[in-house]
């Protein structure tokens, strides 16, 4: 990587960060930030690197923020200035007196995560301001056109001015909640980085591997809080599994299938430790805890099961999610060795989740397990008509195939 | 900043509302007032009439029309002005707005 790419990736948060709290305006912070970062890919190779290119970026991208703000009362299109605890010191002394560039990055990312945002704005500004990634690489990412992925996050800047948004970490009571709507929005981006909602391909490692980043980033910044750690460790392990979800023909391959050799293990040990530590027990800490029992596993068949499904009952009744219920009764499955508890399970998920292929393909499995063949291959249909994308279809139409 | 809260009823509920309903609700909503007066957010609030009672004139050529709110789900039914520092302090006042049959409050920035 050159040193500019490297500056890029080290400091562009935490660099439009500050500027955002000392200019109080999002936008001007965010064109004055990219326009220094140009200048440098233009004069470092020229000019060589700064001693000190944190310091060179910030001093460059303040002198065009100001360029900027002088533009602008010209033509006099002004925006509200965002909301902040502290007062702005004084325009042309803060640079030069900063002793040491403060971390500003957390309140970036709860502004970027504001519920007030919609979900798909959130997304796009969390990756564009705290991400660093350019319009064009977030809208390839989630496969819509540049224009519509920019129109999207320049929308999303005006409401947080317009709005009232703050540029603030929430405290006390409000902070749970806001820090909830934080971590979906990550492990949203590192969803959508496994199972594409579209498309031909399941799995772009890249966006996953930008969620991780930025989970870590959280972490760091807020080390007391086992969700985010939780939160952290659960994209690990299911990270540490990307070069073994497709087969050499691009099929999807069961986790009990997986070969485990091509685990990554220094991701495991990394989740494992985060998970030893704390025994977290929200709903991320849970689910890690899950993905932890099968990354121990040296085989499938070591799997701990019972263990398992300990945990998922837990999950089960903290969340009371359909979902979860719906992977419960896999585990209770595992555990027996036979489908009729398990079925029990699915008992009233036909209403919540009958739109999903996950329901109809689970189902289908544990009646066949029961040697119930002919409603499984009803079922398995169901699921061929929801598939999403043509990996699923293939995996669920050889599935079928394989029934009496 | 200021901050409108556009609390919208349920037309068809707000019809079925009994007289000691109406009384409570009353009440909340002079309570929640003077609780707003009483931490400087207030700047002004009230009531709206039933939508029936509606009459649209349309700007430039002054034709007047009836209310078209008619088959509307939803209807605005009051609104508090409050000063505020922020959105989030807004969302926290705004939760505790009272709704006699409120199926949404909206919370628009203002200028003047």
């Amino acid at each position: 990587m050159d040193t500019v790419s490297k500056a890029h990736t080290e400091h562009w948060a935490r660099l439009l960060a500050l500027l955002v709290a000392r200019l109080r305006r999002l936008d001007i912070a965010e064109d004055a930030l990219a326009d220094a970062f140009a200048t440098a890919v233009r004069t470092w190779p020229r000019d060589g690197v700064p001693d000190h290119p944190e310091r060179w970026l910030l001093t460059t991208a303040r002198r065009k923020a100001y360029d900027l703000l002088r533009h602008e009362s010209v033509v006099a299109r002004k925006l509200p200035l965002l909301v902040t605890d502290e007062v702005a010191p004084a325009a042309d002394e803060w640079v030069e007196n900063e002793v040491s560039i403060p971390d500003e990055r957390l309140r970036l990312l709860f502004t970027c995560c504001h519920p007030a945002l919609a979900l798909e704005a959130r997304v796009a500004l969390t990756l564009r301001m705290v991400g660093g990634l350019t319009t064009g690489e977030i809208a390839r990412a989630f496969l819509v056109p540049e224009p519509t992925m920019g129109q999207r996050i320049s929308r999303a800047k005006r409401k947080i001015a317009s709005a009232g948004i703050p540029y603030r970490v929430p405290s006390g009571a409000e902070l749970p909640a806001r820090l909830g709507g934080v971590l979906a929005v990550l492990y949203l981006v590192f969803t959508e980085g496994y199972a594409a909602s579209s498309g031909p391909g399941p799995v772009r490692a890249d966006l996953a591997a930008e969620a991780i980043r930025l989970t870590r980033l959280t972490a760091a910044l807020m080390p007391d809080e086992p969700e985010v750690a939780a939160l952290l460790a659960l994209m690990l392990l299911q990270h540490s599994r990307r070069d073994t979800r497709l087969s050499a023909d691009g099929e999807l391959v069961l986790l009990t299938q997986q070969d485990r050799a091509r685990w990554h293990l220094d991701e495991i040990a990394e989740a494992l430790r985060l998970l030893t530590s704390r025994r977290p027990a929200g709903s991320y800490g849970l689910q890690a805890r899950i993905a932890a029992e099968h990354a121990r596993a040296a085989e499938a068949f070591e799997t701990d099961w019972a263990e398992i499904c300990r945990l998922y009952e837990e999950l089960d009744r903290l969340t009371g999610s359909p979902v979860v219920r719906l992977n419960r009764a896999v585990a209770v499955a595992e555990r027996d060795g036979n489908p009729a508890a398990a079925l029990g399970l699915l008992d009233g998920l036909e209403d919540p989740l009958g739109r999903t292929h996950l329901f109809w393909s689970t189902r289908a499995e544990l009646l066949h397990r029961a040697g119930r063949d002919t409603e499984a291959a009803a079922d398995y249909d169901r699921a061929l008509e929801l598939a999403n994308t043509d990996a699923e279809r293939r995996l669920l139409t050889s599935r079928r195939a394989a029934l009496r | 900043m200021r901050f409108l809260f556009l609390v919208f009823d349920d037309p068809q509920a707000a019809a079925a509302l009994t007289d000691e309903q109406r009384y409570e609700y009353a009440t909340a909503f002079r309570d929640y007032a003077v609780m707003l007066r009483d931490r400087g957010r207030y700047v002004d609030s009230a009531g709206l009439d039933d939508p029936a009672t509606a009459t649209v004139v349309r700007p430039g050529d002054g034709m007047v029309t009836d209310g078209p709110y008619a088959e509307a789900t939803e209807h605005l039914g009051a609104f508090f002005h409050v000063e505020c520092g922020d959105l989030d302090e807004a969302l926290t006042l705004a939760k505790e707005v009272p709704v006699a049959t409120g199926v949404r409050v909206e919370i628009r920035p203002t200028f003047s």
